[in-house]
């Protein structure tokens, strides 16, 4: 049977059930047990964020590798020839800040 | 919630969260604890219905509550807009940014995990009631069908439905969270139901009932 055939439902009672469907669709979701002991916890030892920034930049240090790769042997070709010494962590890590700090720290709220 | 919900902060007011704030603001981690046993619950809730799955709600939950641990003393009372909707606009922005990054992943090479972490976002809560095995399969489908419908709703109207169901924030609040209009609101959350009800009963036309 489909509910194809149900033609005479009750607008009202139809009405009615979807708001309860709705409602348990959106009820409170509690947080874990633990959740709140342990944001009370990092932010206690001044951990926070950083599982977040190490995140980022690994995402963005595995998307700018080959752009990165190619970059540095232009660089050290370019510098190496003149007898300057090109320091390479440095370099990826400009590359890094600035791009995390454009995306990572958008935020509105703060 | 690990013993953090002191029974005299059961109807406390926005002036206290204010207050709760600026202790924070000077580090007293016993003022963080009891903000979070105010709003934790429908911060995660927030996340979750969001369309987050339940790790990521987690992370949502737990980076809103540091970032106002570090950030506490920048809430003005004078801001109009009250503590409790500064802080769901905090897990609101981060939920945007976790979209933001969702969607970074899925078009990065980053190979299998940029996928398949929204498997359990439509999770049942065992503490649904109902009736009888059979019904209760039903109405488990159905819930799970109109989350997935509310996930795939134009950003403002799911924000503004669930910003005055899940998170509790009135029309009012939930335009100063939005940073529109009272009206705007009104109508996102009218267009917002008939949509997910406009999907419900296409889905009641076509689908079988399983009897």
């Amino acid at each position: 049977m489909a509910r194809q055939q149900d033609d005479r439902r009750d607008p009202v009672s139809d009405e009615r059930q979807f708001d309860a469907m709705l409602d348990r669709a959106l009820a409170p979701a509690p947080a874990p047990s633990g959740l709140a002991a342990r944001i009370l916890a990092q932010a206690r030892d001044g951990s926070a964020g950083a599982g977040e920034a190490v995140f980022d930049a690994a995402l963005v240090m595995r998307w700018l590798m080959p752009a990165g790769a190619a970059a540095m042997v232009l660089l050290v070709a370019g510098f190496g020839a003149g007898g300057l010494l090109v320091d390479p962590i440095s370099v990826a890590d400009a590359d890094l800040i600035g791009i995390y700090n454009v995306d990572g720290f958008s935020s509105e709220a703060l | 919630m690990d013993g953090l919900n002191p029974p005299d902060l059961a109807d406390a007011s926005a002036d206290d969260d204010a207050s709760l704030l600026a202790a924070i603001a000077r580090g007293q981690d016993r003022a963080f604890a009891r903000l979070m046993s105010r709003h934790l619950d429908r911060i995660h809730g927030l996340a979750l219905r969001y369309g987050n799955n339940r790790a990521d709600a987690e992370d949502i939950a737990q980076e809103t509550f540091l970032r106002i641990w570090r950030a506490a003393e920048r809430y003005e009372v004078r801001s109009g807009v009250g503590p409790s909707a500064w802080i769901t606009r905090i897990a609101l922005n981060l939920c945007h940014d976790h979209a933001r990054r969702r969607r970074l992943r899925r078009w990065l090479p980053l190979g299998p995990q940029g996928d398949g972490e929204e498997d359990d976002r439509a999770v049942i809560d065992p503490a649904d009631p109902a009736p009888g095995v059979d019904r209760q399969v039903e109405d488990r489908a159905e819930i799970e069908a109109l989350r997935h419908d509310l996930a795939q709703l134009p950003r403002r109207q799911r924000e503004a439905l669930l910003l005055t169901s899940v998170a509790g924030h009135s029309q009012a609040e939930a335009a100063a969270i939005m940073k529109t209009s009272v009206g705007a609101v009104e109508q996102a959350v009218f267009r917002a139901r008939t949509a997910l009800r406009t999907q419900r009963d296409r889905r009641a036309r076509t689908e079988p009932l399983g009897e």
